[in-house]
């Protein structure tokens, strides 16, 4: 690594650099060839389609992950604010107070949960990681006694059709992963917010210090990340067409290793709303193409987890 | 910063430019390139996971049944009891391949009904495994099941009670460990053995400990010491069985505490042999494999198969484990299929 300057050697270094930063949409082109070549009822517009609803869950709570990850945060809270919305949304609609205002309800819980984990970590300076493995507990046994311990069934044919039909062959659940990832874009790469965001994550002393209201700003990332949990529990609940009140663990873990893999980096000051995306989608490639292969189920986490491992190798390579 | 901007803009265009060029040449090149044969069974099965056990028997029997009759049956699993999202694309991804027959085991009543709605319009024969699928849902969202195989879980609970109340006397305290919260089986269980022990044991504890052995273990940790009294333990599935054996042989309390679970699992047949478990309820998931395929294979040719089909269970204590472990994954016990197997 000693001759990295050197002239030879620097178009070199520039284009793994540049490999680096796009490993998520690289990752997801070969494993899109890779599975073209493995099976021909992968690349068909029929899975496709349906791989991208599947993905649409996880995407909108990786870009609330990703707002968090940005300010050097993390979310941990997302495995149990997503069943907590829904049972919001589950109980409100079996109250009888129809879909909008249940719906409506829903995403202000997860935008509530967002907002508390916000204030503990940003005006009470409290560890994030703790912080939200504590509202992780907690909410979720709010979740258990709103519910009894029941999964609610949420019967609505409005829902139904969100999940399964779109504006053509344009599903509904793209338009509303898509909407909020390009939200979510726009606010970090578009706006002041953004700016200060990403300057919070870089480098908090340095930011309050020219003048940015951080404890404002990780509030805000906090709480956007609960919206995004409110969301997606209306997604949640069109899908599974109710509300379960377990931890939803490996959508919560997915979450995080979509961010990850999108290049955004743990330690703040850094986001890429595109490789999230990628990243997320990645993940529910793997999973997709590995159920039309009949691979066994216990290598597909060996899959992902590598696929993790490798982003976090390459990103090695990125200045 | 500008360029920099624009070049990553134009990757990212290349990039989704790329991909969508792929799913072109696939729609037209090699979408649908394989189909059904006449007469030809392709059945799909989804379960919850396959770390438990139980649903890993249940593939087992479907898999073998399959190779014997010389269909294809494919077994696909989410990732955990309750990851209803996992297990929910699962089946939407198989819907849409060209399987013929499904068989469907539910994380909850609701999950699995929307992505069954296509499989449904495209008038493909769907069967509710083991856990019973909310049926006024299905029917407003237009889905139904072609029969229902699985084990009776409320009389599972009152084989527990019964065979509980003799190891106990008839009297005594007894603790209750719960499933997951919410879970319809693990809530049949429970139900059917408080009806039978009612006025005659005394219930000094329920607590829930998700199906998890060693979560199992630490409750009847906490329970043994609040209630050092009791003489009973109901567990309502077997790897929480398993923990608080293991919690009550710590304890020094082997032999005074009876342990029955329920589910029929090779490590609780082992323990029931050891002497550790008192007894199990043995369901038999290994069977309800094979009957899906079966009643699969006589609905895509057209035959017809009961709405109700409901898998044996017994109960295996020390006079007869010897026999359950050599029969293993069959039941022991004659049982009368409904099914005809296809020839």
């Amino acid at each position: 690594m000693v001759d990295v300057s050197a002239p030879g050697r620097l178009g070199g270094h520039l284009s793994v650099a540049a490999a680096a930063r796009y490993a998520a949409p690289i990752g997801l082109v070969v494993v899109f060839i890779a599975f073209f070549i493995a099976t021909p009822n992968f690349l068909t517009v029929g899975n496709i389609s349906d791989l991208l609803v599947s993905a649409a869950i996880l995407l909108v709570l990786a870009m609330g992950q990703q707002l968090v990850v940005t300010v050097a945060g993390i979310d941990l809270s997302v495995g149990s604010n997503l069943p907590w919305s829904a049972a919001v949304l589950g109980f409100a609609y079996n109250q009888g107070w129809g879909l909008a205002v249940s719906a409506l309800l829903a995403v202000l819980a997860g935008l509530a949960v967002g907002v508390v984990n916000g204030l503990l970590v940003a005006r009470l300076n409290m560890t994030d990681f703790i912080v939200t493995l504590g509202s992780l507990s907690v909410v979720s046994g709010i979740t258990l006694l709103l519910t009894q311990g029941n999964t609610v069934a949420v019967n609505s044919a409005f829902l139904r059709g969100l999940a399964l039909n779109g504006i053509g062959p344009v599903r509904w659940f793209w338009v509303v992963a898509f909407l909020v990832a390009a939200l979510v874009g726009f606010l970090l790469f578009r706006t002041r917010t953004g700016t200060y965001l990403l300057s919070t994550g870089g480098n908090i002393d340095a930011a309050r210090e020219a003048g940015i209201h951080v404890n404002r700003i990780r509030l805000i990332a906090y709480a956007s990340s609960g919206l995004a949990c409110g969301l997606a529990s209306v997604l949640f609940v069109a899908r599974t067409g109710g509300a379960d009140p377990s931890l939803q663990t490996s959508l919560l873990l997915s979450s995080i290793a979509a961010v990850v893999l999108g290049g955004s980096s743990l330690f703040g000051g850094k986001a890429s709303v595109l490789g999230s995306v990628a990243g997320a989608v990645l993940l529910q490639s793997l999973i997709n193409g590995f159920t039309l292969l009949g691979i066994s189920q216990y290598y597909q986490p060996i899959a992902v987890g590598g696929v993790v491992l490798g982003a976090a190798f390459i990103s090695r390579f990125q200045k | 910063m500008h360029t920099i901007t624009r070049r990553r803009l134009r990757t990212a265009v290349l990039i989704v430019a790329a991909a969508s060029l792929l799913v072109g040449v696939a729609a037209c090149g090699r979408g649908g390139s394989s189909t059904t044969g006449p007469g030809e069974v392709r059945i799909a099965i989804v379960t919850r996971d396959f770390t438990n056990p139980y649903w890993a028997a249940l593939r087992d029997g479907a898999q073998a049944e399959g190779k014997k009759q010389g269909v294809t049956v494919e077994v696909q699993a989410g990732e955990s009891e309750t990851d209803s999202t996992g297990e929910n694309a699962k089946i939407s991804t198989l819907a849409g391949q060209n399987y013929n027959c499904f068989g469907v085991v539910p994380v909850n009543a609701t999950n699995v009904i929307t992505p069954l709605v296509p499989v449904a319009q495209k008038k493909i024969p769907i069967l509710n495994l083991d856990t019973q699928i909310d049926p006024k849902a299905s029917q407003q969202a237009g889905v139904s099941y072609a029969s229902f195989i699985g084990s009776d879980n409320l009389s599972a609970g009152e084989q527990a009670a019964a065979a509980l109340l003799a190891r106990m006397g008839g009297h005594g305290d007894v603790a209750i460990l719960q499933g997951i919260a919410g879970e319809q089986n693990g809530i049949n269980r429970q139900q059917g053995f408080s009806q039978v022990v009612a006025g005659k044991l005394n219930i000094v504890a329920t607590q829930p400990a998700d199906y998890d052995q060693a979560k199992a273990q630490t409750v009847t940790d906490a329970i043994l010491k609040a209630h050092p009294e009791i003489t009973g333990i109901f567990a309502a599935n077997d790897t929480m069985g398993l923990g608080a054996a293991q919690s009550v042989r710590n304890a020094g309390l082997s032999g005074k505490v009876s342990i029955i679970s329920v589910d029929g699992i090779t490590a609780a047949l082992q323990a029931v042999k050891a002497g550790t478990l008192s007894g199990t309820i043995s369901q038999y998931p290994f069977a309800e494999g094979e009957l899906a395929v079966q009643a699969c294979i006589n609905l895509v040719r057209q035959q017809t198969v009961p709405t109700r089909i409901v898998a044996p269970i017994a109960l295996i204590d020390s006079s007869n484990v010897d026999k359950a472990i050599a029969a293993f994954p069959q039941p022991f016990v004659p049982f009368a299929n409904p099914l005809q197997p296809g020839k």
